[in-house]
Formats: structure tokens, sequence, C-alpha cells
């Protein structure tokens, strides 16, 4: 398997706190990869690192062998790499129809076809058509003349996965995807997952807390504890880690 | 009686589209942006000055279609001063506190007037309406002078333009999106700091044309940006700073107001606009509408 995300020596810190030290981490083509780790070790801030949203004070991001590092957020989207946030992420003003037509028209745009053209009047009837039936896949249809801000919060997590896959990303970044979900919700969630990972071919990037989920997705693991990757590899390898079961499952919680 | 009243209305709703007519790319810029740009007034005037000097060009012989092509020819090159502006001034404030894009945006407002000053003099110039406007028309039995009737048409029509734009079309929802949510708005792949671009570009042409066609309005002086920016202001905390419609429904009503105003107390003109602004922001601080729309 190709790597297709690489970070190496990553070092951020705020003013008065080192965030992440020295992180390395590679994430290989079609894998889903997780990153499991306490509150407060980083996980979030890695993603913005990867993202595009925050700059690393030293260290290199590589996708598909282009170093990305310095490069705005939405060029990497251009190449292939989307994400979610831990508290979705929609234009909650508007319907959840336009939602879903704003990210069609996006991906256009990115394609360059004539449907993403900035000068049009109107959007597209097929990109129209379009989001309904990609609504109705996610069970979203009944409301699409809602305003986003109404809709439940997994509903607005569905919502702002549907958009972020409106985009056909190679890559999908996917911060804490089960937080605050009913179990249902989340075997839902993992069930999906590990379709677009199997059917699309998409390579997967994950945080998740809930260890019932990170096994149920993880083609491969990485712990991270106080800013620093403490282990990597296979679930299983990892779950027999010492060090990690020490920090990390050894205190007798699950649900670290 | 009624004529009366409707004549000081129609008074109020060319002061009203005036003022619309400048604040309309204010509140564009600050929706987008969020940066209140205090040198607005000053690129209305450099608007009107241009149209000074291109209709003098022309000797007296300035009809309806030559004006309004003036007018879009000032929007051009106040569009293109904004260019400019945005590289050399707006481009630095996006990640600063905002008392330092008043003080920048205030500072650019000084240079206006002195470049004013320096390349049309510090003395009154007048325009006169281009020929087909300088008269009046009976409307019913109010007595209108042609060129109120224009302004009205030209701050409705802008602002149906803008509404258009910015509710129906897909490049003014994805400036809203911007607007909304920079940063999701790139997640979905928008080059956000283009669409700025546009954003503040697209607000001095608003500020040219502006000037262009109001240049006939009042005499020019190097001091008349001042006096818009502070009318402007009022208008746009009214409205709901960054809301278009928000803009257009405070300028008719403070131009109401004021005219309304300045008839029946006639010992006090024009401060019924304050006293307006306040009491309005008094029971309704976010202003009438709030968000970009």
């Amino acid at each position: 398997m190709t790597d297709l995300l690489e970070a190496r020596d990553i070092c951020f810190a705020y003013p008065s706190v080192r965030v992440l030290k020295d992180v390395s981490m590679t994430v290989r083509a079609n894998e889903c990869h997780v990153i499991i780790g306490p509150n407060g070790a980083g996980k979030t801030t890695l993603f913005k690192v990867l993202s595009g949203e925050t700059l690393p004070q030293s260290g290199t991001v590589r996708y598909s062998g282009e170093d990305v590092t310095r490069l705005d957020a939405w060029k990497r989207v251009h190449r292939g790499i989307g994400r979610t946030f831990q508290v979705a992420r929609l234009f909650s003003e508007q319907t959840v129809l336009n939602n879903v037509i704003l990210a069609l028209e996006c991906r256009e745009n990115i394609k360059g076809t004539s449907l993403g053209r900035w000068w049009r009047l109107n959007p597209a009837r097929e990109l129209v058509d379009e989001a309904m039936s990609r609504l109705a896949e996610y069970g979203l249809d009944r409301r699409a003349q809602d305003s986003a801000k109404n809709l439940s919060h997994g509903d607005k997590k569905r919502l702002e996965l549907l958009l972020t896959l409106s985009l056909h990303p190679k890559l999908i970044m996917l911060d804490e995807p089960t937080a605050g979900m009913a179990p249902d919700d989340r075997r839902a969630v993992v069930a999906m997952v590990n379709r677009l990972r199997e059917e699309e071919g998409l390579t997967l990037l994950l945080t998740e807390h809930d260890m019932e989920v990170v096994f149920g997705l993880a083609t491969r693991l990485t712990v991270l504890s106080q800013g620093k990757v403490i282990a990597s590899g296979e679930p299983e390898e990892v779950r027999r880690d010492p060090v990690v079961h020490e920090i990390y499952f050894g205190k007798g919680r699950h649900h670290a | 009686m009624l004529a009366d009243l409707l004549l000081i209305a129609m008074n109020g709703l060319v002061w009203g589209m005036a003022v619309f007519l400048v604040a309309s790319g204010l509140t564009l810029i600050f929706g987008i942006l969020h940066i209140l740009n205090f040198s607005h007034g000053g690129f209305v005037m450099i608007g009107a000055y241009l149209a000074f000097t291109l209709m003098n060009m022309l000797a007296g012989s300035v009809g309806i279609v030559a004006f309004i092509l003036i007018a879009f020819a000032c929007a051009a090159a106040v569009g293109l001063m904004g260019f400019v502006v945005d590289r050399v001034v707006f481009e630095r404030l996006k990640r600063v506190d905002d008392s330092y894009s008043l003080i920048a945006t205030y500072a650019v407002l000084l240079l206006c007037e002195g470049f004013v000053k320096t390349a049309w003099g510090p003395n009154f110039q007048s325009v006169y309406p281009p020929s087909g406007l300088e008269g009046a028309v009976f409307l019913g039995n109010l007595f209108m002078p042609s060129y109120a009737l224009f302004v009205i048409g030209a701050g409705v029509i802008v602002f149906l333009v803008l509404d258009f734009w910015l509710h129906r079309t897909p490049s003014g929802k994805i400036m809203k999106s911007v607007a909304v949510d920079p940063w999701m708005a790139s997640l979905l792949g928008i080059n956000v700091n283009a669409i700025f671009t546009v954003a503040v570009v697209g607000g001095f042409v608003l500020a040219g044309l502006a000037g262009g066609l109001l240049a006939p309005n009042q005499s020019l002086s190097p001091m008349m940006g001042g006096v818009y920016i502070i009318q402007a202001f009022g208008v746009i905390i009214v409205g709901g700073i960054g809301n278009v419609r928000g803009a257009f429904i405070a300028a008719i009503l403070l131009g109401l107001i004021d005219a309304f105003g300045t008839v029946y107390v006639p010992q006090f003109p024009g401060i019924f606009f304050y006293v307006a602004v306040a009491v309005i922001i008094l029971f309704r601080p976010q202003g009438l509408l709030s968000g970009i729309h």
C-alpha cells in the first residue's frame, strides 16, 4: 500500500503549552486510520495541522508525495482532502437543500465544469436533482426545505458528511464522528465508514473516543498522549502494547 | 395637504436612496470582511470628483446615457483603487483587532481628502444635472425635479440587483457562505481570499458608482467624504451592519423621519436623523435585520 498522507516531526505550541511534540504518522491509501488518546492529547490540533487550519512551528505534511505543509486549506480540498468537525459545521441559516447544492457547485467548480461557473444565475437543474437524490440516500430528503439549524444532532452530522463527500475526496478526516450519538447511530456510522472504505475506496483518518467504534472500523491505530505518538500499528498489536495498556486501557476506563 | 405630505415623503425618499447608494458598498464590505471601512466616504467623494472632471470634459452637453456611462467609468476607476487598497491595507487587517481597522481606514480617508485637495483644489465645485434631468416633472399634482426621481430609481435598481445577486445566484450564495463561515467555505474548496478581494472591489465599485450618480446632487468639497460616511454609518447601523436589505429599509425610514422632522420642527434641521438612529439602536442594538442578507 502507498502512503497517501504523511506527517513528519510535527511540532505545534501555543505560547504557554506545547501541544504536539515531534509527531510523525503515515496514512496509507485505503486504510481506516484511527487516532486515539485522552482528551488534550493533541488529536484535534493534529487535525488542524493536517487540514491546513494552522501552521505547525516545524515539521512537514506531505500528501501524495507533495509537500503541503504551507498549502492553503482550500487548495488541499482541491487535491482531495475532506474533513468534518466534532460539532457539525454547516451553513445553518440556509436550507438543507441549499447546503447540498452549494457543496455540489463547489465540486463542479473544482472539476472546472460549466455547472460550477460563478456567473450562473441559477443553480443547474441537474445539481438540484442530484442534491435531492443524495439527500434521499441519507434519509434527509423530507427535511430538504428546513433550515439546517433545525436538524437533530445526528442529522447535522449526517448532512456534514454528505457535504464533505459531495466533493469526492480521496482522503476524509472525521473528527469524532460518533460524538454525542446514540448506540444505534454509532453502529450506523461504523457501517457507513466501512462501506466507504471497502466499496468506494476512500482513505479515512478519524479521531474517536468510543472503543467499540474504534475496533469496529480501524485498520490501523495511532495513540497520542500528551502530544506524543506512543504507539502505532494494527489494532490488536496496539491493544497489547504494554505502554498503551498502562496509560490508556489500564485505568479500567472503557471510554477514555 | 396630501400633496404636501407626498412631497415631503418624496424628499425623504430621495435623501434615503442617495444615502443607500453610499451605504450599500459599506455594508457589503462589512458583511463579508467584518471591516468597517471608514474611507468609504472618501472614495464616494473621489467618484464624484471624477464625474465632475469627466462631465466638464464633455463641456455642458451631457445627456442621460453619457451621464450613466460616466458613473460606470467612475465605478470602474474607484473599483481599481479598491483592488489596490485591498492589497495594501485590508489584506493586513484580517487577523488584527477591529480598532486597527478603524485607524487604518480612517488614515485612508485622510489620504483621499488630501488627494482631492491636491488634484481638484480646496474650493467648492458644482456639477449640473445632465440635460434631460435638469427639469422637473408633474406626478399628478406633485412637482418633482427629474434628477430626484432619477436618484430614487438608481437606489432601487442598485438594491434590486444586489439583493437578487446575494439571494438568487450561486456566486451570491458563495459570497454569503464566506461571510458566515470562511473556514467552512474553504473546506468546500472555495478560495476565500479571492472572495474577500471580490467583495472589497465590489464595495468600492458601489462607492464610485454612488459618487458618479450623486455628483449633481450637491456641491463638491474635500469634506464631503466625512459627511457621507456619518450618514451611511447611521443607515447601516440601524439596518443591521452587513445587511443590504436592512440598509435599504433603514435608508427609507431615516429619510422619511428626517424629512418630516425638518418640515415640522424647522428650528432643528437634520437633527431627527441622529435622534432616530439613537432611539432605534436603543431598542434594537443589533439593527432592524441582522446577518448578511
